[in-house]
Order: C-alpha cells, then structure tokens, then sequence
C-alpha cells in the first residue's frame, strides 16, 4: 500500500469510531465481564451439550482433519499449527542447520533436489552432510564452476571444534573462569563470522 | 535417472556415512566425537551460561562461600547442553563440562564431600578423553581431591586407609604428568595459533 492511497482511506462515521476505540481499549486492557453475560455466554456455548453434531459440524470437523494432515487448508488447522510452534518449537540446531544447506545449495535449487535435501535432512548432522556432500563432490561433477563457488562459500563456515589448540600452557589451578571467557569469546566471534558468512558479507 | 546421477547419489550417501566430511570446513580437523557443525546461537547460549556460573561461583570463592559456588556450577553440568552434554556433545561443551567438573571436585573436595569429588572427576574424564589439558587437569585434581583425603583419614587415625590414598594420589599426579608432557610434546611438534 503506498502512502497515496492511505491518504485516500475515507474517515470512519463517529459511531463506528467509537466502537472500535472501544474494541481496542478492550483488547488492551479488558475489563470485568458482566456476570449476565458470562452467564449468558456459557448458556450458549453449552446448549445441548450431548445433541448429535450437525451435517455442517460433520463437515467442518473433517475439512479440519483433512488440514490438519496436510490436505487442504483451516483456520483452526493454521491456530493449532502455531499454538504447537509455540509450545514446541522445533530445534534451533534443526533449523539452523536447514538453513545453511540451503543457502550453501543456492536459492535456485530445483525442486528434485530440495527433495532430497529434505529426505535427508531432518537429521541436523545428515543435513550438513549433504550439503557438504554436495558442493564438495557432487555438485563439481554436475555444474562445474558452481561447486567451486559453493565449496568457497562453505569454507567460511567455522564449525564446532575443540578448543584445546587455544590453550598452550598447563591449565593453573583458580583460573577455570579465564578459560571459560576465553572460549565463550573465540566462539562468540565465530558464530559473528558464520551469520556474515550466510548474509554473503565478507 | 543417468548414469552420472547414479553415480552422484552413490557419492551422497558415501558422504554421509563418512561423518569426518561434516568437519572440514575453516581447515581444522575436529577431534573424536566432534559433532562438526556450525558454530550456532544454542552452543553460544551454553557458553555465556556457563561463563555466568563461574562468575558467580567467583564471587562467592571469594567470599569464602564454598558451598555457595558450588551451587552455580552444579546446575550447569546438570543443566541443559547441546548435544545432551554427554559424548556426542560438540567439544567446547565437552571440553567446558569437563572443566566445570574438576572445579566442582576441588570445591567439594575442600568441602570434605570426598566421593563427590571423586564422582565430578570420573564424569569429567569421560568427557575429556582426547590427551588434551583439560584430561591433564582433571588427573591433577584427582590428584589434590586423593591428597585431602589422605591427611583427613590420616587425622582420624585410618593410617591404611590414607597411604592408599596418597598412592592413588601419586599415581593421579604421575598421570597428570605424562599428559601434560604429551600435549607439549604435540604443541611443539605442530603449533597451533591461539585465538
């Protein structure tokens, strides 16, 4: 929407406005029901509570099942969907990890391929391997300079890795605290570096 | 499908049976067990959680609040970490796990919790099974956590019971030792920069 046209938006009649500065003022800080009404309400919801379900009930109820396995689509299927995103978020490894594949793959992947990548890459660890499968070897025999391309992309990548090379004297005893900030910081810089990595800042 | 392609997914799951490959990038080999992945915000998480812990656990060393530090440090190697902080944790984990143990077994050891101690150090060097510093480090507290234990047994007359524990205490010392020679016998032979 560009400014013009919200400048052309007509102003609400004054009834309307209230109602909605009302409706926003409830939203924001919702009052005290009316007993009468909450009474009213549950009445309401819970007319005849064991009356069979009716045609539409029967048919809402299985538009939902048939969204809520992937057929189709459902208001409610799209409500259930983030209430449990919410609840149980997926890994942040998991994602991560999808993420980089694919933006070591490129954007452009073809469909075949981003089949593969998923059949494989539930499995954070088998996802990276893929990806690093692919611009490693297969990738170089199929596009030839592409793979150049994405395996120098992937070099940037600093993965995890021990840190005892950082150290080079006996550990002194009262000084775990130093070592402790010391790799927090060298992987602090290393996680900076992969995000510029996947942004394609270098 | 063509012959390339079937030579192409043959090389898929090569690649994905040969889990070294994940550990290639920025040119560093990762060490037995090294889960290799990118360096992400959950590992980071672990890190600046643990780095808090042992802050605290500062102050309250300082103040001579033994009990108190250990606290923090319990509920980081008992706490959530990526990789389940086991084995197949990524090595910093390990590495920093391994570490926070042999802090909290010289704590509770100068706490008089001997078997606790000794506990913190098994659980520390099944993390830290690569000759590393930090395997050294944690020989070396068995070694001090062996040694309390000795003088406290030996002030209460178990004269047996503290010889055997200066011996374990010594061969701990020794182990420490040869670890330490070996990692700086590597670090010579093939330097690597410090960060």
């Amino acid at each position: 929407m560009t400014r013009d046209s919200s400048d052309d938006l007509a102003l609400l009649p004054e009834e309307q406005e209230e109602e909605l500065a009302r409706a926003l003022r409830a939203a924001f800080a919702p009052g005290q029901l009316d007993p009468a009404v909450n009474e009213a309400l549950i009445a309401a919801a819970l007319e005849d509570p064991l009356a069979p379900p009716s045609d539409e009930e029967i048919a809402e109820s299985e538009r939902l099942r048939d969204a809520l396995e992937g057929r189709g689509s459902h208001a409610s299927a799209d409500l259930a969907r983030a209430l449990r995103a919410a609840a149980a978020p997926p890994a942040l490894r998991e994602l991560d990890a999808e993420r980089v594949a694919e933006r070591v793959l490129g954007k452009r992947v073809s469909r075949r391929r981003k089949v593969l990548i998923v059949a494989f890459g539930t499995v954070a660890t088998t996802t990276v391997a893929l990806a690093a499968s692919w611009f490693l070897v297969i990738s170089p025999a199929l596009d030839g300079g592409r793979g150049t391309e994405l395996a120098a992309q992937a070099e940037a990548l600093a993965v995890s890795r021990s840190t005892a090379g950082m150290f080079s004297e006996k550990f002194e005893p009262g000084a775990t605290t130093a070592r402790v900030d010391r790799i927090a910081l060298a992987r602090s810089r290393d996680l900076r570096s992969n995000r510029y990595a996947l942004w394609g800042v270098r | 499908m063509t012959a390339r392609r079937w030579l192409a997914s043959a090389l898929v799951l090569l690649a994905l049976l040969g889990a070294g490959l994940t550990g290639c990038s920025k040119g560093e080999r990762s060490p037995e067990g090294d889960a290799g992945l990118p360096v992400d915000p959950v590992l980071l998480a672990y890190l600046s959680r643990a780095k808090s812990a042992h802050h605290i656990a500062d102050r309250h060393e300082e103040a001579g609040a033994l009990d108190k530090a250990v606290e923090p440090l319990q509920r980081l190697v008992d706490g959530p970490a990526p990789g389940g902080g086991g084995a197949s944790a990524p090595a910093e984990v390990r590495e920093v796990m391994a570490d926070t143990l042999a802090r909290l077994a010289d704590l509770k050891s100068q706490l008089g919790q001997h078997d606790a101690a000794a506990k913190d150090v098994e659980r520390g060097l099944e993390l830290a099974r690569e000759t590393t510093y930090f395997r050294g480090h944690l020989f070396e507290v068995r070694g001090l956590v062996d040694e309390r234990l000795a003088k406290e047994l030996d002030a209460k007359g178990d004269k047996a019971g503290a010889e055997a524990a200066k011996k374990r205490a010594l061969d701990a010392f020794e182990k420490s030792m040869a670890i330490q020679a070996e990692v700086i016998e590597r670090a010579t032979a093939k330097p690597e920069a410090a960060p």
